[in-house]
């Protein structure tokens, strides 16, 4: 028996715009099992997060199911999404916005344990309260604090004690350290890698920055344009890129090593508008390799290689 | 009781944000001059029945002194039909400003409830109907809006009170939306959703409190029009009926004693123009000590 | 030494303060750094390090007030800035030094079109007709990249790489002898980034301007820099060529950034990150503002200011635990 925590099958997203549907997220698939780490990467307008956001629902979904622990997330009422929702967690982009700027610390980090009706009692909602402060690394003394006072650091610190204090199963981090400075950025990454071991948690790490992902990893989905063009694990993935895209965004990454020296692939132009996309391989206009092949209906993700998918028509051939 | 003693955030205990936003206050001369005048006139209000006697001093006439130039028996001079234009003004203040305050708080309560509706539920057909009534609304002149609505229920201070409050709808619909369009775009009310908040909850507990400073900023500057709105439609003789001693209308009874007696206008107007600074300087007080911007 | 002909910007001992109400920001402090012509200078450190107010003060564009220039000179081709009158700095800006800014989003001015804008700041700088200068900022749109015909549409026709292109034109428009780049990319996708990098780095070839890019991106630094100055809390702490600091830094500092990176080239096991926060600029120890997170910190480094130490070639840095002269930080030089 796998032990797969979520499964997530042909997930849709579309908005309607003035200019007709924007397909956000397109039939995305995939599964997690129980303590590990799917990275979702791509670059701004690909889905990452409306994905993240669907899983929870905090954007309803246009069809798809949302499998988490055996129970589809899709089906439940408003009330028992609500809680359900105590099972997964989400620590936001932005520590600036993502807390109520009128709530101390004490306040917003026992919210989520009220609401929940998990403990009852003052002192020892706090003494809760204290230890999260303690695990996620806040000192005693900034409980009364408010956001404004701290720094981008400290309040995601806040925002991960927030997720953590209901118990989840499975956290999503959408882009947790993008907003922060280098070293604050790698307090926060060791932070998240000791509690994942310590209290098993499972993630999906949503970002754009390929080595951040690398780093944390056992999987890794690429996203363009609302679709995933390739999945493996992050070993295989970093080692064997196989779709154009993703070789492209790999050889984009300025390293920080004058050692490493590689071809850079450019790309033209820029991003197409997901608004009504054809029926075809949506990365063909910026595609270095694209053939009249691509011309053809939109490339289905095919397993390759064990466990390393691919949706390419090109690569499929060969 | 000994167990609240022993809570750790106690000994953490520092200004809540009220009390910093109070204390940033403290630091404005011109807020705190306003505030002064404010806490006066409303004590005033308050003591007026003990300070005068409203049948003998307000409203009683003694046709010998009329139209007596300041003096020491009445500092401020008596006007047409011989009462001391000091005891008319103390007396007034209580008019002034319960018509000032329950105006606005009409306003407050009927505008911000429409207002976070519109704001919170965009895009849908609540949003275009609240919007598009308060923008017909809006385009009709203020003054002409309460003389209607005067002249239909008739003159009396509540009618007055009902007309102000109305007139001032529209500012309170728009700044409401425009704080709830913002603050529902922030993440930490998906953060609050992503807990199992639910949306009365949320509306409640994050979005309307992180809306208040605009609101709050907008009550203190609508105060000050609603006393103008008051007393110019008392002017008009549509506001509070005569012989009370509204400032309105009694600027408007010195009007025929302009040459002559120009203190019989000149200390009503002044009553007005004190009032409503003070509270403006209170206002654009509170709204540098409450934006955030000029945080450090 | 480079001879003094050679350099393009010297910096000596600047200094600026922002002085608030009731407290003063130390935002620079005793900053000194040469560049040479045509060279590319990378500025790295973290927020409220003190990399754009440098890169203001060569501009003479503090906003005074609160800020204050305190102390030193900048040199610009052999001239003091600082000495100028605001008349003949606004012929130096745009002209002899364009600046580029993080937001591409809010540089350009909506309500004209971006061919306009260019054209704008030819007119100011070089003595052309109106019909000359737009033809001038067709080309450069093609320079960087844009069809010439793109010229009469406004910015927010186009995406954000566009429109940092669009920025760059208008930099670039009067051939300025010194480019700076404030996080010219932060805004931008990785892919972006990589075309707008690589087209910097083409036109300053093609130009040979020199440039000064301000980032806390190491990564980025490596790809297009051949100087190096680390900041950290207003000082520059390492500053040399791009291999003395990449392959063979001095300063714990330097080293921590180094440690805390998630890696491409390499998975690490676990990132090293450097412990604590950035000192409070208002309140900035006597001595060493990076003892109370630095590693090899002595209980003296508090209060004794390090003095800058030559290490060979182009690189100096400044650190206390040098006194020691059998002193070495734990990460290994890289040997080539």
């Amino acid at each position: 028996m796998s032990d797969i925590l979520l499964e997530v099958k042909n997930l849709k997203k579309y908005f309607k715009t003035p200019k007709g549907m924007l397909h956000a997220v397109d039939d995305v698939s995939f599964t997690i099992e129980r303590g590990k780490t799917l990275g979702i990467v791509g670059e701004s307008g690909c889905g990452k997060s409306t994905t993240g956001r669907c899983i929870m629902r905090l954007i309803e979904p246009t069809s798809g199911q949302v499998i988490f622990d055996g129970v589809d997330l899709a089906s439940l009422s408003g009330r028992q999404m609500r809680k359900a929702r105590k099972d997964i967690q989400i620590i936001f982009q932005d520590p600036f916005s993502s807390l109520d700027p009128r709530q101390t610390v004490l306040q917003a980090i026992a919210e989520p344990i009220i609401q929940n009706k998990l403990i009852k009692g003052t002192a020892a909602i706090e003494k809760r309260v204290l230890e999260l402060m303690e695990t996620v690394g806040l000192a005693e003394r900034l409980i009364n604090s408010y956001p404004h006072e701290l720094d981008g650091g400290r309040r995601q610190r806040i925002g991960i004690a927030r997720a953590l204090s209901v118990q989840p199963k499975l956290i999503i981090c959408d882009e947790p350290v993008s907003a922060l400075d280098v070293s604050i950025q790698a307090q926060i990454l060791n932070l998240l890698e000791d509690l994942q071991e310590k209290l098993g948690l499972t993630y999906i790490f949503i970002t754009h920055d390929l080595s951040v992902v690398n780093h944390f990893s056992d999987d890794i989905a690429v996203m363009y344009l609302g679709k995933m063009v390739e999945k493996a694990p992050a070993e295989e993935l970093f080692a064997h890129p196989t779709h154009p895209y993703t070789k492209a965004l790999l050889s984009a990454i300025p390293v920080p090593d004058l050692r490493y020296k590689q071809d850079r692939i450019l790309l033209k132009g820029e991003i197409a508008s997901p608004v009504n996309p054809p029926d075809q391989c949506r990365f063909r206009k910026r595609c270095y390799m694209s053939c009249d092949q691509c011309k053809g209906k939109e490339p289905s993700l095919v397993e390759m290689t064990p466990n390393h998918f691919v949706a390419c028509h090109l690569c499929q051939i060969g | 009781m000994r167990e609240r003693n022993t809570l750790v955030s106690r000994q953490y205990r520092k200004r809540s944000r009220a009390g910093e936003v109070w204390h940033r206050l403290k630091k404005n001369k011109g807020a705190m001059i306003g505030l002064g005048i404010i806490a006066l006139l409303a004590l005033v209000a308050i003591l007026a029945d003990v300070l005068v006697d409203y049948d003998t001093q307000v409203i009683g006439m003694t046709l010998k002194d009329r139209l007596q130039h300041p003096s020491k028996a009445h500092i401020m001079g008596t006007d047409d039909l011989g009462r001391d234009i000091f005891a008319r003004l103390l007396y007034g203040s209580r008019f002034s400003l319960s018509v000032g305050v329950v105006a606005v708080a009409i306003a407050v309560v009927v505008g911000v409830i429409l207002g976070a509706f519109a704001g919170y539920y965009t895009g849908g057909i609540v949003e275009d109907i609240i919007m598009r009534a308060t923008d017909i609304f809006a385009a009709v002149p203020n003054m002409l809006m309460a003389i209607v609505i005067v002249a239909a229920l008739g003159a009396n201070t509540l009618n007055l009170m009902i007309s102000v409050g109305v007139t001032s709808i529209p500012q309170f619909v728009r700044t409401t939306r425009a704080a709830v369009l913002t603050v529902t775009g922030q993440e930490y009310i998906e953060s609050a959703r992503a807990i199992g908040e639910s949306e009365t909850k949320i509306i409640f507990k994050h979005i309307l409190p992180n809306c208040l400073s605009p609101i709050i900023v907008r009550v203190t500057l609508r105060v000050s029009s609603a006393i103008i709105s008051a007393s110019s439609l008392s002017f008009l003789g549509l506001g509070v009926p005569a012989p009370a001693p509204e400032w309105g209308s009694m600027l408007s009874s010195g009007r025929a004693y302009l040459r002559g007696y120009s203190y019989m206008t000149l200390f009503p107007g002044l009553a007005i123009m004190i009032t409503v600074l003070a509270f403006n300087m209170v206002g654009d007080g509170l709204r540098d000590a409450m934006d955030p911007k000029l945080k450090k | 030494m480079e001879n003094k002909n050679d350099l393009i910007l010297e910096v000596d001992h600047l200094t600026v303060n922002y002085e608030l109400e009731d407290e003063t920001v130390e935002a620079v402090r005793d900053v000194s750094f040469q560049l040479g012509r045509g060279k590319t200078l990378g500025l790295v450190g973290e927020t409220g390090a003190g990399k754009t107010t440098t890169a203001l003060s060569i501009l003479n564009l503090i906003p005074d007030p609160p800020g204050v220039i305190k102390g030193g000179t900048i040199k610009l081709d052999g001239d003091n800035v600082l000495d100028k009158t605001i008349k003949e700095m606004s012929r130096i800006r745009g002209k002899e030094v364009s600046m580029i800014f993080q937001d591409p989003m809010t540089s350009l001015n909506p309500v004209f079109t971006v061919g306009d804008q260019i054209a704008e700041a030819i007119m100011i700088h070089e003595k052309l007709d109106k019909k000359a200068a737009f033809e001038k900022a067709q080309e450069m749109l093609q320079i960087v990249g844009i069809p010439g015909e793109r010229a009469a549409e406004y910015p927010h026709q186009f995406s954000g790489g566009m429109k940092q292109r669009v920025v760059i034109a208008i930099a670039l428009a009067c051939n300025p002898q010194l480019l700076i780049a404030d996080e010219p990319t932060t805004a931008l996708d990785v892919t972006i980034q990589a075309q707008v990098l690589d087209l910097m780095k083409e036109l300053k070839k093609k130009y040979g301007m020199a440039m000064i890019l301000i980032t806390h991106d190491l990564g980025i630094i490596a790809e297009t820099c051949d100087d190096v100055a680390v900041m950290y809390a207003g000082k520059i702490i390492e500053r040399g060529s791009l291999e003395e600091v990449f392959n063979t830094a001095r300063h714990p500092y330097t080293e921590g950034l180094f440690n805390s990176l998630p890696n491409i080239a390499e998975r690490k096991e676990r990132l090293k990150p450097i412990p604590g926060l950035m000192p409070d600029p208002t309140k900035l120890p006597k001595g060493c503002a990076f003892a109370p997170r630095c590693p090899y910190a002595k209980p003296s480094c508090i209060d004794v200011m390090p003095e800058e130490r030559h290490f060979g070639g182009t690189h100096y840095c400044s650190c206390n635990a040098y006194d020691d002269e059998s002193f070495h930080l734990e990460r290994e030089d890289i040997v080539l």
